[in-house]
């Protein structure tokens, strides 16, 4: 049973490569800890050995990706626990998009008025903690490890939300926080705990396989779809799917304005990813069994996405705090991308599918960080996130209230910005399914039309509202960051278009083949009787 | 699906008998206990000594920190043990990962006692900058 080789104990530098960039965010903090030891807290130094993990990080990332393209994806710990990681095209996407965050997160605390603070190695190691937990998310296969990972992204999540000490909202926030995502996590463990007790296996690729011989069983069905449903629980509370996202407004409003960026992109694309590979690899399971079992779960992925985006549109219209709004548009913009979760188990779909949610996963990234940046700068030079505070900004920071708008634009999902791209991607993926799946595109469109209202209103406060207050003076570097986020949403939306859907399909290829070789592997002990379930006795 | 309804029937089943052992346990508690009221019976157990106060009093925030500590160190025994059951097996091999796994824990250890939330006896907060480096 246990492979008990030197192997197994002390991974190969080979495969350590394929893991370096968690690796390079690890000894970041370990570094953080240790120089802060020896020259005292210390907030600048702090960021440059962020900034220098992160660049180790994007080069040790570079390389796995050659090497993935090269050899095919990499499974780390093979012999024992197979999956336990997965080093494929759409880890080392996913880690670049992560590395890329981090960066922009990070200069947005330097250009605030972070850079006396006291508690900036906590700070990080909190962040970059938190990184390294949503980039082994997104590649593993493994129920504890996809557990444990949550566990590792989400902890630091809660410290973050309430780091301002002082701040009553911060404090009320991560209270809701931690409830709500201690609840959900033990919910999620139970889920595991059952598909284990069902399956024998923790590895979700041998789950795939094994689902029509367990579940032929009478009485099996039912319990499966539980266990799903309390799996999904976690991850919904994550992706702040509806039933679960009743904590993202008020963290998003209490926390400090670079946790919220953070949190608002990072942790949900962390959650969909994981929730997307989960249903690649059951759709991957043998035909029949997919359309039985796996089926009806796309629908009911399929209705939440559609209610996410409508609640997330509407609780959106009424709010003041840009924060909040913000919140809220990202609860919709969390909808529409659960949305492709419907389609995942039609192999002739999955290619589109995935391709739509790489480039939607990388624009959203640059239109959150642009919004949010301009909320942070407005936020720190006017002391409130309040819309009234973005009255006349079009006069007081021309730069600022442009960039503003163009992120704006690009959520709503107006050409020729990135985000009418990605979601124009996203419904098309949709639609080529047919069907039922035509009701979701409608629904969609539908959702966006009315959420133009909403983004239009703080434009609406940005240019046409008279305000006599003086200019707004606001460092370079910050104006820099986010009209960059500007250009990148233009430049998506028109020429860069073309080599974004090119390098999307490629990533996504290369996922698929992952896939199926694995599942080829697989196929030569599925039935087997040592995975009986102890249910069966 | 005869037999989806069959399990269905078993979980309500076993939904029910798990409520009624609670309710009735309690229920029959009530029935044949004595009722004898005391004011003493509302008073805060502590150790069998008379309670001082009332229970409701903001605790010092140290106890958390210790507390968060103990958590920290107790996981990491935890997670010691599986690996001395196989030790033999990894050699030193084994010996390596395990130093680097409480390498990284010790850094953490170390940066608490440099910062002094290892001393039980801190500056009163509010009065004196948190750490001694806060001066320069």
């Amino acid at each position: 049973m246990w492979c008990a080789s030197i192997g197994y104990w002390l991974p190969s530098g080979n495969d350590l490569m394929r893991v370096g960039p968690d690796l390079a965010l690890i000894a970041a903090i370990v570094l953080i800890l240790l120089t802060t030891m020896v020259t005292g807290r210390r907030a600048l130094a702090t960021a440059v050995i962020v900034m220098l993990g992160l660049t180790a990080g994007f080069l040790l990332n570079w390389n796995a990706g050659v090497w993935v393209s090269h050899h095919g994806p990499d499974t780390i710990l093979e012999p024992v626990p197979a999956s336990m990681i997965i080093v494929d095209g759409f880890t080392v996407y996913f880690r670049f998009l992560l590395l890329i965050f981090l960066a922009g997160v990070t200069s947005f605390w330097l250009l605030g008025a972070n850079r006396q603070e006291k508690d900036s190695p906590e700070f990080f190691t909190l962040l970059l903690g938190s990184a390294v937990g949503m980039s082994l998310m997104v590649s593993t296969l493994n129920l504890l490890m996809i557990v444990v990972a949550m566990e590792l992204a989400s902890l630091p999540s809660y410290a973050l939300a309430a780091f301002d000490r002082n701040s009553r909202k911060g404090a009320e926030a991560a209270v809701k926080y931690v409830i709500f995502g201690s609840i959900t996590a033990a919910t999620m463990v139970y889920g595991v705990s059952l598909l284990y007790g069902l399956f024998g296996t923790l590895n979700l690729a041998e789950i795939a396989q094994q689902m029509p011989f367990v579940l032929a069983e009478h009485g099996r069905t039912p319990l499966f779809y539980l266990a799903i449903l309390a799996f999904a629980v976690g991850v919904g509370f994550k992706i702040s799917a509806v039933p679960f996202h009743f904590w993202c407004p008020d963290v998003f409003e209490g926390a400090r304005v670079e946790v919220t960026m953070w949190l608002s992109v990072a942790s949900k694309a962390a959650g969909l990813c994981l929730l997307l590979r989960v249903m690649q690899t059951l759709a991957a399971g043998p035909t029949g069994a997919v359309g039985e079992y796996v089926g009806p779960i796309a629908g009911a992925i399929g209705l939440f996405a559609a209610l996410t985006c409508f609640v997330g549109n509407l609780s959106a219209y009424r709010q003041t705090s840009v924060k909040r709004l913000l919140a809220y548009s990202s609860i919709a913009h969390a909808g529409y991308m659960l949305m492709l979760g419907a389609i995942l188990l039609r192999p002739e779909l999955s290619e589109g599918a995935w391709t739509a949610i790489i480039a939607y996963l990388l624009i959203y990234m640059f239109m959150n960080l642009g919004a949010f940046g301009v909320t942070a700068l407005v936020e720190h030079y006017s002391g409130s996130d309040h819309i009234e505070q973005f009255n006349g900004l079009g006069r007081r920071a021309p730069w600022l209230a442009v960039a503003m708008a163009v992120c704006l634009f690009s959520l709503v999902g107006l050409p020729p910005l990135g985000g009418f791209l990605a979601k124009w991607w996203l419904l098309w993926a949709l639609a080529d399914g047919g069907g039922w799946l035509w009701a979701l595109v409608i629904w969609a469109c539908l959702n966006t039309a009315f959420s133009l209202f909403y983004y239009a209103r703080i434009i609406k406060h940005m240019f046409l509202t008279e305000d006599t207050r003086e200019k707004m003076r606001v460092p370079m570097s910050g104006v820099a960051i986010v009209q960059l986020c500007a250009v990148v949403l233009i430049l998506t939306g028109t020429i860069l278009a073309a080599p974004i859907r090119t390098a999307a399909t490629r990533y996504a290829q290369g996922l698929l083949q992952s896939r199926t070789a694995e599942t080829l592997t697989l196929t030569d002990h599925a039935p087997d009787e040592t995975h009986e379930s102890m249910l069966h006795h | 699906m005869g037999t989806n309804v069959e399990f269905l029937f078993g979980l309500l089943l076993f939904a029910a008998a798990g409520v009624a052992m609670i309710l009735g346990g309690l229920l029959l508690g009530k029935l044949i206990r004595p009722k004898a009221p005391q004011s003493e019976k509302g008073a805060a157990y502590e150790c069998g000594e008379p309670a001082v106060g009332s229970g409701w009093v903001q605790y010092d925030l140290r106890f958390y920190v210790v507390a968060l500590v103990f958590v920290i160190f107790d996981v990491e025994i935890m997670l010691l043990w599986p690996w001395a059951v196989v030790f033999k097996q990894g050699g030193a091999a084994a010996l390596w990962d395990l130093l680097f796994f409480f390498g990284v824990i010790v850094v953490g250890f170390l940066f608490l006692w440099r910062f002094g939330y290892l001393d039980w006896v801190r500056s009163v907060s509010g009065q004196v900058p948190r750490n001694e480096d806060d001066q320069n």
